[in-house]
């Protein structure tokens, strides 16, 4: 019997759920929206502490993904800087701030 | 009276917050907590590794080499590399206009320069750690006087 990961990702990407309206491509996605503030260190006494946005959603929602797109989620415009597709459906986007 | 390495760190925070215009006097001395977006960009100033030697027998004099880093933290998206830079340039200008710190030394030389980054947050972040080497003399029984 296969597993119905179509219809789980479809349930777990939904507004009406986990997850927000993305405008991209020409058209909107879903997907979930996290920005949590992280510490950054690269190479200073202290760290910087910033915000993270990263965006998960279903890999065929962005068969063209490609660096320097833009995504804009809660009326802030961000750009793809990189992605990871895990293998079973989802994408996690990691994005810049613009 | 103070410390001449305490006098030298207060000298270079003080001249910094004046002459590096372009962090908005956001010079900390010795930070140790976490700068948020919002302190950016800043200016850190540590005082390091110090190295001395006895330079003549009769007064008994000291002469040290203190290691003083600068960090410059920024975050942009675009030009993060030349915005360091332009940082580095007040600072470098700045102490090279006051070489003896008032006094208190005998010499600022810039001994070397590092430039990190990091592009996992909202916006890439850079960090520029300036080291000097500052030579200064003191007693061995007053080490609250530069020499």
């Amino acid at each position: 019997m296969a597993i119905p990961f179509a219809a789980d990702l479809a349930a777990i990407f939904n507004v009406n759920e986990f997850a927000a309206a993305v405008t991209y491509s020409g058209g909107t996605i879903n997907g979930i929206f996290d920005n949590d503030t992280v510490p950054v260190s690269a190479g200073g006494f202290v760290t910087v502490h910033q915000e993270q946005p990263r965006l998960t959603c279903r890999t065929v929602d962005m068969p063209s993904i490609a660096e320097d797109q833009s995504m804009v989620i809660g009326g802030v415009t961000y750009k793809v800087r990189a992605w990871i597709h895990d293998g079973t459906g989802s994408t996690s986007v990691q994005l810049e701030k613009q | 009276m103070s410390h001449v390495r305490q006098q030298i760190r207060d000298r270079i925070a003080t001249i910094l917050t004046s002459g590096v215009t372009l962090v908005s006097s956001r010079v900390y001395k010795t930070r140790v907590y976490p700068l948020s977006q919002a302190k950016l960009p800043a200016v850190t100033v540590y005082v390091g590794a110090e190295s001395s030697i006895l330079m003549t027998m009769g007064v008994k004099t000291l002469m040290r080499d203190l290691e003083v880093s600068i960090d410059v933290y920024e975050n942009a998206n675009a030009s993060l590399d030349d915005n360091l830079d332009a940082i580095a340039v007040q600072i470098e200008e700045t102490i090279g206009a006051d070489f003896t710190l008032n006094g208190l030394a005998k010499q600022s030389v810039l001994t070397s320069t590092s430039i990190d980054f990091s592009g996992e947050t909202e916006q890439p972040v850079g960090i520029a750690r300036l080291t000097f080497t500052i030579r200064y003399i003191t007693s061995v029984d007053d080490v609250e006087s530069a020499r």
